[in-house]
């Protein structure tokens, strides 16, 4: 379990070079919201962080391609901690997470 | 250092390029707007910066556009996207280049309309699908980027204030003798820039959303160089008709601007794939 708020600072922080911080952030609270991950939870769990990262993937690879997008994916579970995530990238065409989706 | 700083650096050190660059290449006519032509020595720098910096721009934003198109994977909506950028901008790069071989090689005044119009015209279409794809492929990141029903709205809003913009401005030309071809043709860039301008500025409401990052970077120089191509395409048009030469210089500044904007955005591109 990591804490929620501490979570999605580091991924906006992480996404905010390419999409800058005020995309980065409603991206994040956006998929936040779809997943069902309240934002002022104290805690997230790693299947949610999963689909987080998963979601949030989907759409950085049509922007920078998903060989750079699995860099900073790699970057984002760094530096937190190796949270020991899955690999968070789906192709961009496909893409319908299996954890926490609606 | 994270691959975050690394990108930042490098696009830093691309920006001071693109503005050394292209400062250089404006500063002769910018003497001349200021009424400091410079004599012949003058002219002669105007010919070939001018020349040399729009086919070096335009061709950049090429090679950026088609090592975009090839580093996204098949499945990439955007790789369908700058396929087509990269269609638009060799076609484009092929008139300028026409355009460059009667003015820098054989000292000729550039007739108008010439071959290089007809890879003008024809990148166009090139451009328009590149620029519609691009609205579909951000429709497809999932990120919030407004509604379906802001985008039609910004489209009509902009298609009205084309036809505001562009009927007064080219009133006069359609009023001015000259010979069909010539006249569909300055009618036709002005109107074709016009339609370009439709996707452009939702691309560009969407674009803004993603201020302070490399993407906003990447459609800002694209979305730039759009617009003032259109600029240009209207000045050229509005003072050919009006006989104002001694304006020509404000064409090529307003010209070299917009091919160095689509250049930085294409090679920006192209680096955040890297």
């Amino acid at each position: 379990m990591a804490k929620t708020k501490e979570a999605l600072d580091t991924i906006v922080g992480m996404l905010s070079p390419y999409l800058g911080e005020t995309m980065a952030r409603a991206a994040a609270h956006a998929h936040c919201q779809k997943l069902g991950i309240v934002v002022g939870s104290p805690e997230i769990t790693r299947e949610q962080l999963d689909a987080l990262l998963r979601r949030i993937a989907q759409g950085l690879n049509i922007f920078i391609g998903r060989e750079k997008t699995a860099v900073v994916v790699g970057e984002i579970q760094a530096a937190m901690g190796g949270a020991n995530l899955e690999p968070a990238l789906p192709s961009p065409s496909v893409g319908r997470d299996r954890v926490g989706g609606r | 250092m994270n691959d975050a700083r690394r990108l930042m650096s490098r696009h830093s050190r691309t920006d001071a390029a693109f503005l050394l660059a292209t400062l250089a290449a404006v500063i002769p006519f910018a003497l001349q707007l200021a009424g400091r032509p410079g004599g012949a020595a003058g002219d002669e720098a105007r010919l070939y910066a001018g020349n040399l910096s729009k086919l070096f721009f335009v061709a950049l934003a090429a090679l950026g556009a088609i090592g975009s198109a090839a580093r996204f994977e098949a499945d990439n909506p955007m790789r369908g996207t700058w396929r087509m950028m990269a269609a638009g901008l060799l076609t484009f790069t092929a008139g300028q280049a026409a355009l460059g071989v009667y003015q820098a090689v054989l000292r000729l005044p550039s007739p108008f309309p010439s071959i290089a119009d007809a890879f003008f015209v024809a990148s166009y279409p090139f451009f328009l699908a590149a620029l519609l794809r691009a609205i579909r492929a951000y429709g497809q990141t999932g990120y919030p980027i407004g509604t379906a029903r802001e985008r039609v709205g910004t489209a009509a809003a902009t298609a009205a204030v084309a036809v505001v913009v562009g009927y007064p401005a080219l009133r006069p030309v359609v009023a001015t003798p000259a010979p069909p071809l010539e006249l569909l043709l300055n009618v036709a860039y002005p109107v074709l820039d016009l339609a370009v301008l439709v996707p452009v500025a939702i691309l560009l409401r969407i674009a803004v959303r993603f201020r302070g990052g490399e993407v906003w970077k990447v459609w800002a120089g694209l979305l730039a160089g759009f617009l003032l191509m259109c600029v240009g395409d209207i000045l050229f048009a509005y003072f050919t008709a009006m006989e104002r030469e001694s304006l020509d210089p404000l064409i090529h500044v307003t010209y070299i601007l917009s091919y160095a904007a689509l250049a930085r955005g294409a090679v920006g591109q192209y680096q955040l794939l890297k």
